[in-house]
This record gives structure tokens, C-alpha cells and sequence, in this order.
């Protein structure tokens, strides 16, 4: 008897823990309320909407808290060294406290992921595989658009329409409206199910280079990419940095990204975009019909000039081996001679050469085409997207979180300016600056067009500093700074840490504004923007894209890197629109055929 | 005739012991067999699995008719076998000769620095690795001292991928997999050993004779088992080694079923994928133990 009770026992036991994991397993089921705390119990639309008429009846004011203490959990993507002030971090600092405290809110960090790579859109996929949804959230990365439309069909995040018309402050509405394409790819059917950020003014990709080697060895300004060529090979076989050994790189790149939909580190994109082609970008040929810039004959042009500059090694031998994280290493720790990258190139990862070394100078160069052009390919696809869970009850705070970010970046908030100081005297990387849980403020596209043209007309005596706002003040301080002392002088007079580590700050917003922008802002009238006609995903796209995708990344990886002739590229474009190219061309042409 | 026994004895509570390994598979094998049911719905996270329409084959009939999936088979088995054939052959070598030496310290010495690495993690050994291959590390300042002009991009390479992966995988493991077939050649009956020396037998005759069929249940076993895997070519080792370069030769169905699922979000289709490996598995089970009891005589029932 006692034998077969315990057996009773043991198998109830093993039946109890099968039974538990089952049960676990099953909470995928609906709207599952366990990944979000702030709920404690499962809601339903119903009880949102009434929730919310109550809420927006009660405030009509965006910025006004509430009235008891709202929850929200959130995820977010972190810079690897934000460099805080003492003792803050993302998860505890003074702008979240700002945001708690003004709103009335309680925000939950679930996780992190470094911003780096594609580590945070990875780690997101997973939580929507499994349905445990942050309340709030970003969608950022290579997958954005993909993840989106996923979010969308599978009606996981609310429609934020009603809320952005009733929430959203004058100043974001009105930097939404100055960008045409602000909501092409995140309005659905009129529904606006996400709020696009990161959209500025075209930005073009700028030549980085090292001054101080290319001075070394005597070698001109880069102006076409036969200069480029030559400084490249000169920074690898020369030895620049003089220590006798044979380790220096000229232009490095990374291949995980080849090219870039997006702002992706340290592309390839500058030498494409100067034959034309623009290998991610769906683009209206003479005709206005919509074709595929990867298989345009321009491409295959500059693929021929990226397997000469291989094979001549002014690529980076292990060109195939990088990806992002990599080449910011190569760079940061100095190796490196020659990068692609956007203006703001000096706050990452480019100063972190010159705090390793502060004897280290970069200058930004403008690649032009042939006749002349500064092309641009990727405008105006937006950096991310915020969404909320469906069935969040206080869909509003994304925007009123949206708000105050923008009022933080644009430091017009007093009671903040001893903050700022506090951040910008730990010389906080850019991306934590105003680090909050959810962190996304709205930029007047043109912003930063404006404000270095406001600069130059301070510094050429035009104008005086009462044209500035309050966020601009910091850049001209830098600038004005670095002239009175530059960062050379300091060097020489042997400082301290403090004085060496603001000298150096100085010297990096210095670079960014007054060389890389005032290239940008020279060259405006050159700036040719092909922008993405096409955004959305089509029914072919869902399952063939991926595959046409690696078809493309591994006839160009071959063509560059010499194991194919450049001829290939004839047989990959025949492949490629054989393998469902052509279709989804045709899908995209109707789609947008409809729109027109 | 156990159970009578058992009964006999009163040997229940023995059957306790169970509890725990059928916790563990249930955990980790019964209950998420469930979401393979997402293979061949038209998933809606949303939904969730319970309620997302199915379809049918649809995602098979897209993951038969696409290059790419054979590709990466072909790649999984190809690798998956080599490791499986080296990671048998290079502890069992290993095991014999280091059970012919006869000084203790320098036997445990080995022993226990060789089974080390089997602690790390690939995270770790994958940065060493990219270091030391680079175009610019140790192997190829070596390779320059010799002579060679052009550095090796080994991991950049299709030739030199595989051989990579398993070599640092047999490597990684044979000292760990060698501790099993130490212990059995303690087995042995040493006076098999005194014999043979009577009758004037070599070292490697005694190897040959006595150790190797000694062992070889052990062998036939472990090789029987090591057939599960035979689809696991390892994801934590390509996928830390991995580059665009070298994904004819080096992609996998794991890494497939991960790009495909979390970098794509398309999870039917990476489940179908997972499902159809599963599938591949089990038939390559069947043939492998029906082998091994055809062969070697070995069964479990």
C-alpha cells in the first residue's frame, strides 16, 4: 500500500510540473498581462477607451500630470559608454525623475540592449514572438519596417491617431509638418499606428580623414575617389603613425551593412552614391516607374570601382569580416585612416580616437559625382518608430513622453539648465544627453541646417547671439572655446585630466559644426536626394525579400572581393528578378499606382 | 519481468528516480513541442498560437522551393558529420595513448588540462579566434615568418571555414570526450594485458587487440548517441564566427531558422524550418540504431 501511494505521489507530481509549464506555455493566449506589470489585470479595449474619454476630459493640457500614478514598462537601446555624470544611469537619472515627477508616471526598464549592431531589434523580436509587449516602445534597426508591418497585421499596437491630434504639442506637430515624408511609412490606411523619429534634412555621407597622417605623408585633399584611392593605400603600406610597424588600415568599412537603407556606421554608401547608384533604394526611373536601385548598371559601375580598390588593398583587407562594432573598434583604437560617416561622425565613434589620442585629427572631405552632384540615397526613411501595446490604457503618454523629450533637447525647460550643465560637463555622449526611458525627441528636420548657417553668421560678425536657441548655445560655446584655446595649445601646456577631457570635448563639437557641417552646408545647393519611393512590404516581399536580399549582399560581397568576375552581376540581376524581383517590382508599382 | 521483480521487492520508489528526467523533458521537450504547431499557421503574435489560422503546408511548400534551404542543409550535414566523425576519432585516439602512459602526474596533468576548454564559452573562444586569425594575428605573422606574402583571411575564407569549425570544435571537446573512454579501458581486465605480454605482444598490438574491442560497446554507443545531433552543427559556434563572407560554406539551419525568425519576423517560417530539421533528425536516428544493432550488435530494447 504505502509503495503505491508513493507512487500515486511521484506521478502526481510529475503530472502537476507538466501540467504548470503547459499552462505557462498557454499564456501567450490573448493579451497576456504577466510581461506588464503595470497592468495587474487583463484589460480590453473597451475599458481603454472609457478609461481614456475620462482622462482627456479631465486634461486637455498635454503636459498635465496625472491624477494618479500612471505605470508604463518600456524597453530601450543603450550607447555602450554613455559616460554619465556620477552616479546616474539610463535606468536612474535626473530627466527621468523630471518625467516622473511632472507627469505623474512610474516607468519600468524591462531590459536593455546596446544600440550597436542590431542587438536591440533582435532582443525586441523576441518579445514579440512570444506576445510579452513593453507598454511603450521603439522599433529600430535593419528590421524596422519589416517589424512594423508585422506589429500592424497582427493588431499588437494601438492606433495613436486620435491621440497624437489630441496630445502632441504645437512644437512637435509643427516639425512633423515640416518633413513631407514624415508619416509614409508608419500611416496605415489612415490610421497612424506609429510616430516616425530620427527624420532629419538629408544628410549626406562625409570622408573622414586622418589629417595628421595625411599631412605626414604629404599627401593632397581627397576631391574624387582617385584621391581616396591613394590616401587609402598610402595610410596602409606607409606606416602614418611612424612606430615602425605595419599596422595601420586606410578606409575601412563594414559588410554586414553594405550599403545602407539607413544610416548605417561606416558604409560604403559615399562610393556608390557618387556613380549614382543607390544599391537599397526603390527609385522612379525617367519614366516615373518604380525600379530597384541594386541592379541598375550604376551599381555594377561602382562595384567595379570597390573590387579595383580591393584588390589594390585600399579597402581594408578583412573588409568581409566587419561589421559595425568592428570597424568602431579599427577606428577607435586608432588604426584606422579613413571612414564614411555623416556629420556627426566626432561624437561617435571619431572622438573616441582623439580621447585615446589626443594628438589625433580628423577632417571631414564631400565626395562629389562626376558632374558634380553631393548625393544622398536614403532620406527620408526615419531612424524608428514609437508604438504602444494595444491595450495599454494611457496610449497618450507615449506622445506627452514625446513632448517632454523634445523640450529636453531643445533645453527650453529653466528648471533643467543646472542638468544640462551637470551632463555637459561630464561630456555625456550625445545619445544620453537628455536619457530618459523613453527618449524621443522631435527635431525640426532642418534644424541643424539652420543652425550651423546661424553660426557661421555669429562668427562672421552678422548676427549677434540673441538668434540662437536655447539648445544651440552649447555648440557655439564649444566652437568658440576651441578657438580661443584650441586643443593643440592645451596639449602643449602639459593639463590636467578635467582640463584635457573638456578640451577635447570642445574640440570634437568643433569638428562636427565647423568642418564637417559647414562641408554639408556648403555644399547645399549640390545635394541630390533619391529618395525611397517605397517603404511598406508587399505579399512576395514577406517571404521572398530575405532571400532576394542575401541573393544581392553575396553577389556584390563576391564581385568586390574578386572571387567573381564583375560580369557576375549581369547573371545576379537575371537571378534576382527571376526569383521574385519582378514581381514584388510590380506589386510595389500598383501599390503606388493606387496612392496616385 | 522488471516490473514483476520490482514488485516482488517492493522497488517502487526507485521509480521516483524517474521524476526528474521526465521533469526535463518535459520542460524542454514536450511542452514546446506545442509551438511547432506555428509551422504551419499563418502566425499572428497577436493571436497567439491557439489562434492564428492555419494553412496548411504553405510554409513547407515555400521552404522545399527555396535554394537557399537546401543550401543550408547541405552545409548543416556537411559540417555536422565532420565534427561528429573527428569528435569520435581524436578522444578515442587520444584515450589510447594516453592510457599507455605510465606516469600518473603527467597522465591527470594532461588529462585535465585538455577538458578545459569544454568550460568556456564560444562567446570567448570566438574573440580569441577572430584575434589570432586576423589579418594581422598570431597564425598569420607566423605564416609570414615562412614566408607567405598575402595573410589568410581563414574565417573570410569558404575553404578554411569548415575546417575552422571543426577543429576548434574537436579541440574544444575531445579532452571532455575522452574521460568516457579512459573509464572504460580501466575496465578492462588487466590480466588480458599480462597475457598478451606472455605471448610477446607489442604495444600496438595490445591496442590493437585488447583495448580497441574492449572499448568498443562504448564506442558504438556514444556514436549511436551522438546521432541525435547530427543537424545540431552547432549555432553558439557558427554564430559567433560567422560573416556574410562565408555563408555559402558556413550558414546553417540554425542561424537560417534565426535569421529567418527574429531578423525577418517570420516566425512560421523559421518553425517550419526547426520542424522539417526535427523531421530529418528522427528519420537519421532510426537508420543509425538499426545500424548500430545490425552491426555492432547494440540495442536498447
Amino acid at each position: 500500500m504505502t509503495s503505491k501511494r508513493r507512487t500515486a505521489v511521484s506521478l502526481a507530481l510529475a503530472c502537476s510540473l507538466a501540467l504548470t509549464l503547459t499552462a505557462c506555455g498557454n499564456s501567450n493566449d490573448g493579451n497576456d498581462s504577466k510581461g506588464n506589470a503595470s497592468n495587474g489585470k487583463t484589460t480590453n479595449t473597451a475599458d481603454n477607451t472609457a478609461a481614456n474619454s475620462q482622462n482627456n476630459a479631465a486634461s486637455a493640457d498635454p503636459m498635465a500630470p496625472y491624477k494618479d500614478t500612471v505605470e508604463y514598462t518600456t524597453v530601450r537601446s543603450i550607447s555602450q559608454d554613455p559616460k554619465f555624470p556620477e552616479g546616474q544611469s539610463y535606468e536612474k537619472n535626473d530627466w527621468q525623475d523630471y518625467v516622473e515627477k511632472t507627469l505623474n508616471v512610474k516607468g519600468k526598464m524591462l531590459w536593455m540592449a546596446p544600440s550597436d549592431g542590431d542587438q536591440y531589434a533582435k532582443k525586441l523580436s523576441l518579445d514579440v514572438a512570444s506576445n510579452h509587449l513593453p507598454d511603450i516602445f521603439y522599433i529600430e534597426g535593419q528590421n524596422a519596417i519589416s517589424m512594423l508591418n508585422t506589429l500592424v497585421d497582427s493588431e499588437l499596437i494601438e492606433d495613436l491617431t486620435p491621440y497624437y491630434d489630441k496630445y502632441a504639442s504645437q512644437k512637435v506637430k509643427d516639425r512633423y509638418s515640416a518633413n513631407p515624408y514624415a508619416f509614409t511609412t508608419s500611416d496605415f490606411g489612415g490610421k497612424r499606428m506609429a510616430l516616425p523619429y530620427g527624420m532629419e534634412k538629408e544628410q549626406p555621407m562625409l570622408v573622414w580623414v586622418r589629417e595628421d597622417w595625411r599631412k605626414k605623408l604629404n599627401l593632397p585633399e581627397p576631391k574624387t575617389i582617385d584621391d581616396i584611392r591613394k590616401i587609402s593605400m598610402a595610410f596602409t603600406t606607409q606606416d602614418p603613425d611612424g612606430n615602425k610597424k605595419n599596422d595601420t588600415l586606410g578606409l575601412v568599412a563594414q559588410s554586414n551593412s553594405m550599403y545602407s537603407p539607413s544610416f548605417d556606421l561606416h558604409t560604403l554608401d559615399s562610393i556608390y552614391w557618387s556613380e549614382n547608384a543607390f544599391p537599397a533604394t526603390w527609385e522612379k526611373n525617367a519614366d516615373g516607374k518604380v525600379q530597384y536601385g541594386g541592379i541598375q548598371p550604376e551599381a555594377k559601375k561602382a562595384l567595379g570601382i570597390l573590387r579595383d580598390m580591393y584588390k589594390e588593398g585600399s579597402i581594408d583587407k578583412e573588409y568581409g569580416l566587419k561589421d559595425g562594432g568592428k570597424t568602431t573598434e579599427d577606428v577607435s583604437s586608432g588604426r584606422a585612416g579613413m571612414v564614411f560617416e555623416a556629420w556627426y561622425a566626432p561624437y561617435y565613434p571619431l572622438g573616441n580616437t582623439i580621447n585615446n589620442d589626443p594628438h589625433a585629427e580628423w577632417k571631414a572631405y564631400a565626395l562629389l559625382s562626376e558632374d558634380g552632384k553631393l548625393n544622398v540615397g536614403s532620406s527620408p526613411t526615419p531612424g524608428g518608430f514609437v508604438v504602444v501595446r494595444k491595450g495599454f490604457e494611457h496610449p497618450e503618454l507615449a506622445i506627452q513622453l514625446m513632448n517632454l523629450s523634445t523640450e529636453f533637447a531643445d533645453k527650453s525647460i529653466p528648471e533643467l539648465k543646472p542638468v544640462y550643465e551637470k551632463y555637459d560637463k561630464a561630456v555625456t555622449v550625445a545619445v544620453a544627453k537628455h536619457a530618459q526611458y523613453v527618449d524621443l525627441s522631435i527635431a525640426d528636420p532642418a534644424a541643424i541646417y539652420n543652425q550651423q548657417k546661424k553660426y557661421d553668421d555669429i562668427l562672421a560678425g552678422k548676427a549677434d547671439e540673441s538668434i540662437l536657441l536655447e539648445n544651440e548655445k552649447g555648440g557655439l560655446d564649444q566652437i568658440k572655446a576651441e578657438m580661443k584655446t584650441p586643443l593643440e595649445t592645451v596639449l602643449a601646456g602639459n593639463p590636467d585630466k578635467d582640463t584635457l577631457s573638456a578640451a577635447i570635448s570642445n574640440h570634437i563639437g568643433y569638428l562636427a559644426y565647423m568642418n564637417a557641417m559647414n562641408v554639408v552646408t556648403k555644399n547645399e545647393s549640390n545635394i541630390v536626394v533619391t529618395p525611397n519611393v517605397y517603404s511598406g512590404q508587399t505579399a512576395t516581399m514577406k517571404t521572398k525579400w530575405t532571400d532576394l536580399q542575401t541573393l544581392q549582399k553575396q553577389a556584390y560581397l563576391k564581385i568586390i572581393l574578386g572571387s567573381e568576375s564583375l560580369d557576375s552581376f549581369d547573371k545576379f540581376v537575371n537571378d534576382w528578378k527571376a526569383k521574385g524581383g519582378d514581381q514584388i517590382t510590380q506589386e510595389i508599382q500598383a501599390e503606388l499606382d493606387k496612392h496616385n | 519481468m522488471l516490473w514483476k521483480q520490482m514488485r516482488q521487492s517492493g522497488g517502487y520508489h526507485y521509480l521516483l528516480m524517474l521524476v526528474p528526467g521526465i521533469a526535463l523533458l518535459a520542460i524542454f521537450s514536450i511542452v514546446p513541442m506545442f509551438g511547432l504547431m506555428m509551422a504551419f499557421q499563418d502566425y499572428n503574435p497577436g493571436k497567439g498560437m491557439w489562434h492564428s489560422p492555419f494553412v496548411g503546408f504553405r510554409n513547407f511548400s515555400y521552404v522545399f522551393n527555396n535554394d537557399t534551404s537546401w543550401l543550408v542543409l547541405k552545409n548543416t550535414l556537411i559540417i555536422a558529420i565532420s565534427k561528429m566523425v573527428f569528435g569520435m576519432v581524436v578522444p578515442i585516439l587520444f584515450a589510447l595513448l594516453l592510457n599507455e602512459v605510465r606516469l600518473m602526474l603527467f597522465k591527470r596533468f594532461v588529462q585535465t588540462v585538455v577538458y578545459l576548454p569544454h568550460f568556456l564559452s564560444w562567446v570567448i573562444i570566438a574573440g580569441i579566434l577572430k584575434d589570432i586569425l586576423s589579418a594581422n594575428g598570431l597564425v598569420n605573422l607566423f605564416l609570414m615568418k615562412l614566408g607567405v606574402h598575402d595573410p589568410v583571411l581563414f574565417l573570410g575564407s569558404n575553404v578554411w571555414f569548415r575546417p575552422i569549425l571543426v577543429g576548434t570544435d574537436v579541440w574544444k571537446e575531445f579532452g571532455f570526450a575522452a574521460i568516457v573512454y579512459l573509464a572504460a579501458l580501466t575496465n578492462i581486465n588487466p590480466s588480458l594485458y599480462e597475457a598478451a605480454e606472455m605471448d610477446g605482444a607489442t604495444r600496438l598490438q595490445k591496442i590493437r587487440y585488447i583495448s580497441l574491442p574492449g572499448i568498443t560497446t562504448t564506442v558504438v554507443l556514444l556514436a549511436t548517441l551522438s546521432l541525435q545531433g547530427v543537424l545540431n552543427a552547432g549555432f553558439d559556434q557558427v554564430f559567433n564566427l560567422y560573416n556574410p563572407v562565408v555563408q555559402p560554406t558556413g550558414d546553417i539551419l540554425d542561424t537560417y531558422v534565426y535569421r529567418v525568425g527574429f531578423e525577418q519576423v517570420n516566425y512560421e517560417l523559421a518553425t517550419a524550418v526547426g520542424l522539417f530539421k526535427s523531421a530529418v533528425s528522427f528519420v537519421l536516428i532510426i537508420v543509425a540504431y538499426k545500424l548500430a544493432s545490425r552491426y555492432a550488435g547494440y540495442r536498447i530494447f
